[in-house]
């Protein structure tokens, strides 16, 4: 069932069964912090946490799933956490009225470093209509439409029903499609 | 027909999918390869005498708790002793 042959090592601690880890996994995982979280620091950060959780953890992983599902979750829990730490802040600050409102403008700002440069540009505007989706929908969509995970595996990784990641990506398309839509017309017409 | 605007909405919704995975950079790999060796020195530091403490802590609060307990219990008794007293006096008289 698994993907990863050395979790008898990871449980006793060995730090080469872990190296081995980081080589298979780290950068999935950094890729999927970082399109979550839209920054560059963040995603390090998160990534560090999602392993540090891992090694700790690992004796808990009773090989239910595949571990990279597994690793999925914990991103997926470490993202939200840092998300809604991120918002708490962000509720004291002075522009958030303003930042929050839902007629506010897409404010594209985030240049992901995978983007072939001719994309760069709508994919920063993507990326930015993203952000604005409530947060379920905001990780169905990345996990699947940008990093590419199955929909089972999203399932499994956010703790819901299939049907509803379907319901999830649906309305997740429907309400990019609208500010994209939007933004469109203030600014591409 | 497709919109000039559709058009553009497609485009930007297919603006990832040419995404290629970013490598990590080596300070991450670094951060990352000494997770062990942080995890288990955090393990190791944390002094027995603070366990011992904690414990000895716990079991201070749950004698004086106890103690508390069984002092109301006995004000209790004495008090039901007291009333009985009383109504049974009145009942004689």
């Amino acid at each position: 069932m698994d993907d990863f042959e050395e979790i008898e090592g990871l449980r006793q601690g060995n730090e080469r069964s872990f190296h081995k880890l980081l080589d298979i996994y780290s950068e999935n995982i950094y890729n999927l912090c970082l399109s979550i979280l839209q920054n560059q620091e963040d995603a390090e950060d998160t990534t560090q946490e999602v392993f540090s959780t891992v090694f700790l953890s690992i004796k808990e992983f009773k090989g239910e799933s595949k571990l990279s599902t597994w690793m999925y979750r914990i991103t997926v829990n470490k993202c939200q956490e840092h998300i809604r730490k991120k918002n708490r802040k962000k509720r004291f600050g002075f522009l958030t009225s303003i930042e929050n409102s839902e007629n506010a403008q897409l404010s594209p700002s985030f240049l992901h470093p995978g983007v072939e440069l001719e994309n760069k540009e709508r994919a920063s505007i993507l990326f930015s209509a993203i952000d604005r989706l409530p947060e379920n929908q905001k990780i169905a969509f990345t996990l699947h439409k940008i990093e590419g995970i199955a929909y089972e595996d999203v399932a499994i990784a956010m703790d819901l029903s299939l049907s509803s990641v379907e319901s999830l990506m649906f309305r997740a398309k429907q309400n990019l499609k609208k500010s994209l839509g939007d933004y469109y017309e203030k600014n591409e017409r | 027909m497709e919109t000039k605007q559709d058009q553009w909405i497609n485009e930007t919704m297919k603006s990832m999918d040419s995404k290629k995975a970013v490598g990590i950079s080596d300070r991450l790999r670094q951060r990352l390869e000494l997770i062990p060796n942080e995890v288990s020195v955090y393990n190791v530091v944390i002094p027995m005498r603070s366990v011992y403490l904690a414990a000895a802590s716990f079991a201070l609060l749950i004698t004086i708790n106890l103690l508390a307990i069984k002092n109301n219990t006995q004000q209790h008794k004495a008090e039901t002793n007291l009333e009985t007293e009383y109504f049974s006096y009145l009942n004689q008289l």
